[in-house]
């Protein structure tokens, strides 16, 4: 199989079978929700990093029952429901953090009502202060005690810099892939992409790396689209699903970017460290780059990065989008109105979605009005 | 529909929308501010604390040079230690006619704002973004007790670009190390104030303050232990905004002290008199969460329908724990930071809100044990999505624990269009039926 296929086949499951087989190897396992949790730090003491996602939920009933679909989010409500399920079974723990409300309680009420083997809280503050930052360090320390006594192993700063070393250039690759959108006609569209970075949380990272080489290797020889499309960018939250991609893409356009959790920002920034320091370097890192909303008033610094990553990419428009409930993601909504006579393309008026029982129609509707919008 | 017994809920006129764009604080002078000065002086001393929070807002008009933003959650000690006046924007929404309220939030989301993004805050997003709110010298802010908080962060960042903010990070947990977190930002905190206003810390009038806030805590606990007497001796729902809205803003003045001093006088006498409340007590119910700010008469439909009396609000009202022990007139500035760290940490909603869910469970269970409950009622504001999901979690602790029955249901504190005072009695009339033939051992 083709590594682009392999991807693929990676991004539509979860789990996957590079899990199962590193499960069958011996390895462990460690869950986790949020990009701000520290993968370097869970890799250095041997086990693999997941990142837990809502893919095959078919339903929210059985967190529902704690969380509510009056206000809770969706997509951690769709996390917790297959943890009930016991589609997480094969975790060897999980590790929450304070992303959001939502995820927050998620997290706590999967320790609560399912017990997993092992779990671990990192605080993470929401600015970049220096109190802020020792903090975080501090937290950093305390998942690293944690992962040392759960685990058996001893996390050396050699061990933590060979494993930044190897999610650095799985960023790296990937930013590789992103700059092939570059091209007026791409070998790739923006869905295939999306289940690439899909595949990407969910890796052994060498694995990863060695499958983005090859992918990049097929990519020079793989054949071109004849024609150009309406180059759009996704703006805000739209998770791990590939639904929004599908329906521009059906409708003639071709996502060339995002500046999205489960899409570029994941990648964008390489992580800095300074073995003098390996926690602060880490903390101060994981703090400081391309931000979420969840960190203070951020707003800038993203809608910079959207500004021109736009231009970077021209693209001919900009669908924003966040999942109901989210009040970190919505508000923004409010600032980009009030900016987007600085963007050089048109923004969509936001697309809000549901994780589950997503109205498909009314996304394609909107999405064919906006790139024959677009289109004229 | 719920039989009201004579009880009347407010009605209101949503045909027309009100124009938002005149001077809020005019707004609030002109109709709240005129009523509760005209009440008679038996009723009026119970709303002293909104008028001195008015009058600040009105002195903040003349002295723009003290005028600090402050999260409702930011405890707001800080401030008056600095010399300067809290203005917190949040509060508007809180003080101001109903009708208005709703017009801010429906001018809110013409901007974008999203429908679930809470009144509370959303209900000056348009007056902030639009410029037509008291400029700051100095903004403080903090990450609990909601996203919504959070969020409103940068509605402030994207309101006054030119300005600074000092934001503070609560911590998760409630130990130590949290305490010592929040105290060495404080202790920035205080370096940005001066940075921002030009003044200097008077490490005196900080004892002051702290001492007066001390104060406030200890009468309020004193205040407490008095309803937990059979029947309560504090009529609820009168003086309920005004405590909780006392604690939110006022913590450090000696104004607040005076006022509770009134308080703790009345349930003192009251208690030695044996008199409840307005009407005779058969049950006693924990409101859990949010409170109807567009009417209480609920509480007087409960009294009226039920004989069921309000005697606690969790996570409106500050921490039910015994009070600081210190002596502040000597205290150096690192207790003092100390003391105001734990303030922050405990703040009324901002504690349950920012840590773990388990806290906002074993709050309500100690409020239910402490005021011998027979009931609790769990009025989700709609917009409180990490309250919401330690709702049936609460509910399964308090029955195994104290065979306590909670009802769950959806409110929003502000906006009566969400969920009406009726609707909220037709929800709270088969469980109080319930409750009651429950504690007459007719049934459950
Ligand atoms: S959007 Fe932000 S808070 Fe939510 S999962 Fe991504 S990084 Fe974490
Ligand atoms: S979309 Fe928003 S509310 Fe939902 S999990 Fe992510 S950050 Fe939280």
């Amino acid at each position: 199989m083709k590594a682009l296929e392999t991807l693929i086949q990676y991004g539509q499951s979860n789990p996957n079978a590079a899990v199962d087989q590193w499960k069958a190897a011996g390895g462990k396992v460690l869950g986790y929700r949020c990009s701000y949790v520290p993968i370097e730090l869970i890799y250095a003491a041997g086990a693999l990093p997941y990142r837990v996602r809502g893919a095959g939920a078919t339903g929210t009933d059985r967190a529902d029952h704690d969380m509510s679909p009056v206000c809770n989010c969706s997509f951690p409500r769709a996390v917790l429901d297959l943890a009930h399920r016991g589609v997480y079974d094969f975790l060897d723990g999980i590790i929450g953090m304070n992303e959001c409300d939502h995820g927050r309680r998620a997290f706590e009420l999967w320790v609560d009502r399912l017990q997993p083997p092992f779990h671990h809280f990192v605080y993470v503050p929401r600015t970049r202060k220096a109190a802020s930052v020792k903090q975080y360090a501090a937290e950093l320390g305390k998942l690293k005690a944690s992962l040392e006594r759960s685990l058996g192993v001893e996390i050396t700063p050699e061990a933590l810099q060979q494993s930044v070393n190897l999610f650095n250039e799985n960023r790296a690759l990937l930013k590789q892939l992103q700059e092939v959108f570059q091209e007026d006609r791409p070998p790739l569209t923006g869905t295939q992409r999306h289940h690439i970075i899909n595949a990407s949380v969910s890796l052994p990272p060498e694995l990863l790396n060695q499958l983005l080489r090859e992918l990049l290797a097929e990519l020079e020889h793989m054949p071109r689209p004849e024609e150009p499309r309406v180059r759009v960018m996704i703006a805000g939250w739209v998770g791990d699903d590939t639904l929004v991609h599908q329906a521009i893409e059906d409708s003639g356009g071709l996502v060339v970017v995002d500046n999205c959790c489960f899409g570029s920002r994941s990648f964008w920034d390489p992580m800095d460290y300074d073995p003098q320091d390996p926690l602060g370097s880490l903390a101060l890192s994981y703090l400081s780059r391309l931000s979420c909303p969840r960190m203070f008033a951020t707003f800038g610094d993203r809608f910079a990065m959207l500004a021109q990553t736009a231009r970077d990419y021209r693209v001919d428009g900009i669908v924003h989008t966040r999942l109901q409930f989210c009040d970190l993601h919505g508000i923004e909504n409010v600032f980009l109105t009030q900016r987007k006579q600085q963007l050089e393309a048109p923004i969509s008026a936001t697309l809000v979605l549901d994780y589950i029982g997503q109205d498909e129609g009314r996304v394609r509707t909107r999405m064919e009005a906006f790139i024959e919008q677009l289109g004229k | 529909m719920p039989n009201l017994r004579g009880v009347q809920f407010k009605t209101y006129d949503f045909s027309k929308r009100l124009d938002t764009k005149v001077d809020l604080i005019d707004v609030i002078n002109n109709t709240v501010a005129v009523n509760l000065r005209n009440q008679p002086e038996p009723v009026r001393w119970i709303f002293e604390p909104l008028l001195q929070y008015i009058d600040e807002l009105n002195y903040l008009r003349e002295h723009p040079e003290k005028v600090v933003y402050r999260h409702f959650t930011f405890a707001p000690e800080m401030v008056y230690a600095m010399d300067c006046v809290s203005f917190v924007p949040e509060a508007l929404t809180f003080i101001m006619p109903t009708e208005y309220l709703c017009a801010l939030v429906d001018e809110g989301r013409d901007m974008g704002m999203p429908d679930h993004w809470c009144g509370f805050l959303g209900g000056v997003l348009a007056p902030l973004l639009a410029g037509r709110l008291p400029k700051p010298k100095a903004i403080l802010h903090c990450n609990q007790p909601c996203d919504n908080s959070v969020a409103q962060g940068t509605v402030l960042a994207e309101s006054f670009p030119g300005t600074e903010m000092f934001i503070l990070d609560n911590p998760y947990t409630d130990d130590e190390e949290g305490v010592q977190f929040c105290a060495e930002q404080l202790r920035e905190g205080f370096k940005y104030l001066e940075r921002m206003t030009g003044k200097k810390l008077d490490l005196d009038r900080f004892r002051q303050v702290m001492k007066n806030s001390a104060r406030a805590y200890e009468l309020i606990y004193q205040i407490n232990e008095y309803k937990k007497a059979i029947p309560c001796p504090i009529p609820t729902s009168v003086i309920l905004r005004t405590t909780s809205g006392a604690f939110y803003g006022l913590t450090g003045t000696e104004k607040l002290v005076q006022w509770l001093e009134k308080h703790l006088a009345d349930a003192k006498m009251r208690y030695e008199k044996g008199i409840g409340g307005f009407r005779e007590e058969k049950l006693r119910v924990v409101w859990n969460l949010s409170w109807p700010v567009f009417d209480y008469a609920v509480y007087d439909w409960m009294e009226q329908a039920f004989g069921a009396i309000a005697v606690a609000y969790h996570s409106a009202e500050p921490f039910y724990q015994p009070p600081p022990d210190l002596d502040y007139g000597k205290a150096s500035f690192e207790v003092l930071l100390r003391e105001l760290a734990l303030r922050n940490n405990n703040h009324a909603m901002g504690r349950q809100g920012r840590g773990h869910m388990m806290t906002f469970v074993e709050d309500s269970l100690k409020w239910c044990r402490e005021f011998k409950a027979d009931a609790v009622i769990f009025a989700g504001h709609w917009q409180c999505q990490a309250n919401w999901a330690a709702a049936q979690l609460t509910k399964e602790k308090l029955m195994e624990e104290l065979g306590i029955p909670m009802l769950v249901m959806v409110v929003d504190q502000l906006d009566p269009r969400v969920v009406s005072a009726e609707q909220m009695a037709s929800r709270m009339e088969p469980f109080l039926e319930m409750v009651t033939a429950r504690k007459e051992g007719r049934a459950g």
